[in-house]
């Protein structure tokens, strides 16, 4: 579970950003939603521990990662928070089993190759294992990323416009998915977009304005 | 990390090979030079043999020690035995030795010496089998001879004229026996025939009699069984000065053919003959009339003296700035590769910024995304450096082939040592120093910046 108090962050001497406060339990899944240049890739930036915020709490299970630095952020993230990108990138030189098996163990995480291939398996891609990622369909691509964010049983799973390029099939077949392997490792999950479709699929969403804060 | 690195490296085999092919020229060339040097030095130093000076005929004092001390080059010429027969009976008090040589002729380019058994002791030679030469016409061979040339005790062959191996220079006179194969000595003598003095004379009287074409006169008899030599050879002091030259009639202007036999009597009775040079080594280089002995020679006779250090230091010196030009050349495709290896490392990073953000995001710390980098740099120089310690070694077993054919000189393609470790670790610090700018770049990665796609 992930919760947000009094969060707020200022670029380098630039304008600041506040955010609202929010709660998600594991197993329940939130949209964040908003305008382009409302601070949403600020916000799951933050929220990832890849920026540190200049005011307010995030709390990972029971870890304040405001108060973490360095390279104990590094690992809480690796170990804890998978994230999907908008962009589907891999370690090139790797087949995707290397990819996920990196992921573990970057993380510091015990490589696991029976739970990593099962994972493939569930989302239907196992027959891609010794693949090179770039050999792959986008589809396919994303299927990857997907669990490659699985592949460490995160407590949270960061989403950043996982559906922004699908047709409206796809784009539920993706939540359904997304939602589905949440619960399957007890992730809370947040997918941050401003595709329109997902709000009648998601009961809760944290909607961004510009410095104005709304549940 | 490492096999991170390793597989990066991999997935790009045209700028790996670039890199690898740059850094292996530049470390090839200069192992290739270190081993080169090392062994032209060993070889050199090895026959010097504590020669304190060489005496021959006038001409280019580097060329009569590389003729007659390594046998490389032609002689300057001869001198007469009159001339040097003030030397040949030396002083045992100032010179320890003073070895004739004739030379001249050759075999399967295995240059025939014509001296005395003092030049084997000269270069500490041993016998393996047989005997050393006693007579005219008898020849004991060096290790080498032996083994490439295949020639074993009781071979007889005809020697040609020069030092290549050239089938119309064929003395056609009587054949040398081989009575006597030397121990491996790592000295010229592995190369070389060695006979009598009298063995390369008689050829050569050949040669000129079919010159003038008056062969016919003469009944080549070499057959020397029917002569007696009653005397023993058993070192190379020949200070035999009781030998019984019995029916040998020194009248110095037929070719009646005669029994030499090796003593320095029979050598120096022969006044009108000649030799190629004389190789002195003094009791004590210190001794004043050894230091007055090379000016002597050189103001007074038409005969030149030549210390042997003095000249090959000075071939090394003259070899030295070929020598610089090549390794600062080595140097600089070196620092090239290492200039590519850092460019290549740079622009793969802007390319993969994406998938660094990526190993941050999973777990890496930015200390980690430095190894990486910095690995990937190192891979390429180790890899580069080994291809090039073996690039350097395949271009010194060439050259090597082809010194043995045209000098009959035996170079080895030396051992893996210290120098090789050197060159490696240099090329690692290139390496490094290559990679650490980039490394810094992917330490330092904005992954925000990269992410958010900005």
């Amino acid at each position: 579970m992930i919760r947000v108090e009094d969060l707020a962050y200022s670029y380098n001497n630039g304008p600041s950003l506040s955010f609202p406060d929010f709660e998600v339990k594991a197993d329940e899944a939130c949209l964040v939603l908003g305008q382009s240049g409302v601070g949403k890739t600020t916000l799951l930036h933050l929220l990832a521990g890849l920026m540190t915020p200049s005011n307010g709490q995030i709390i990972i299970g029971e870890t304040d990662i405001s108060q973490l630095s360095g390279n104990r952020m590094d690992r809480f993230r690796g170990k804890n928070v998978g994230i999907i990108f908008q962009k589907n990138h891999f370690v090139q030189s790797l087949n995707v089993i290397e990819n996920l098996l990196l992921t573990q163990k970057l993380s510091g995480v015990k490589q696991d190759l029976d739970y990593a291939k099962n994972i493939l398996r569930q989302l239907n891609i196992d027959q891609y294992i010794t693949k090179s990622t770039n050999d792959l369909s986008e589809g396919e691509k994303q299927r990857v990323s997907i669990a490659r964010s699985l592949v460490n049983r995160p407590k949270l799973i960061l989403a950043d416009e996982p559906t922004s390029a699908l047709d409206d099939g796809n784009c539920q077949a993706v939540y359904n998915l997304l939602k589905k392997q949440a619960k399957e490792v007890d992730a809370a999950l947040l997918i941050v977009t401003h595709d329109g479709r997902l709000k009648d699929l998601v009961e809760k969403k944290v909607i961004l304005n510009k410095n104005e804060v709304n549940v | 990390m490492f096999k991170v690195a390793w597989k990066n490296i991999m997935h790009r085999p045209l700028t790996l090979m670039l890199n690898i092919l740059l850094l292996g020229l530049g470390v090839g060339l200069m192992s290739f030079l270190f081993i080169m040097n090392d062994q032209l030095k060993e070889k050199f130093d090895n026959n010097l043999a504590d020669i304190d000076l060489v005496v021959g005929a006038k001409g280019s004092p580097l060329q009569m020690i590389l003729c007659n001390m390594y046998h490389i080059d032609s002689p300057t010429g001869n001198i007469s035995i009159a001339e040097a027969k003030p030397y040949l009976k030396p002083n045992p008090a100032i010179f320890k030795r003073v070895v004739p040589l004739s030379l001249g002729d050759s075999h399967n380019g295995y240059r025939i010496v014509g001296t005395d058994h003092s030049f084997v002791a000269l270069y500490n030679g041993a016998i393996a089998s047989g005997k050393l030469f006693d007579k005219t016409l008898e020849v004991t061979i060096g290790h080498t001879v032996a083994v490439e040339g295949g020639l074993k005790i009781g071979d007889k062959f005809k020697s040609s004229h020069g030092f290549t191996q050239d089938e119309d220079q064929l003395h056609d006179h009587g054949e040398m026996t081989v009575v006597g194969i030397l121990k491996p000595s790592r000295s010229v003598l592995d190369q070389l025939i060695l006979t009598a003095t009298s063995t390369v004379w008689a050829a050569h009287e050949h040669v000129e009699e079919k010159e003038i074409q008056i062969e016919a006169e003469h009944n080549h008899e070499h057959d020397h069984e029917g002569h007696d030599h009653d005397h023993e050879h058993d070192h190379e002091g020949h200070d035999h000065d009781d030998h019984d030259h019995a029916g040998h009639d020194h009248s110095h202007h037929d070719h009646e053919h005669h029994v030499h036999d090796l003593s320095r009597e029979d050598l120096i009775s022969h006044e009108d003959k000649e030799i190629t040079a004389m190789l002195f080594q003094y009791v004590s280089k210190t001794n004043r009339v050894a230091l007055n002995l090379p000016r002597s020679i050189n103001d007074n006779t038409d005969m030149m003296a030549a210390s042997p250090p003095y000249e090959i230091n000075r071939l090394y010196s003259m070899m030295g700035v070929g020598t610089k030009a090549l390794q600062v050349l080595g140097f600089l495709i070196a620092l090239v590769s290492a200039i590519s290896i850092f460019i290549s490392l740079l622009n793969s990073l802007k390319e993969r910024e994406y998938e660094l953000s990526l190993l941050r995001v999973s777990g890496a710390g930015p200390g980690q995304l430095f190894s990486l980098v910095i690995f990937e740099g190192l891979i390429l120089a180790f890899i580069g450096a080994v291809i090039g310690l073996l690039l350097g070694r395949i271009a010194m077993y060439f050259m090597a082939s082809r010194l043995d054919i045209s000098y009959g000189y035996d170079f080895g393609v030396g051992m893996f040592g210290l120098k090789d470790l050197y060159i490696l670790l240099a090329a690692l610090a290139l390496g490094l120093l290559a990679s650490i700018i980039p490394a810094l770049r992917a330490f330092g990665l904005d992954i925000h910046r990269v992410l958010s796609g900005k």
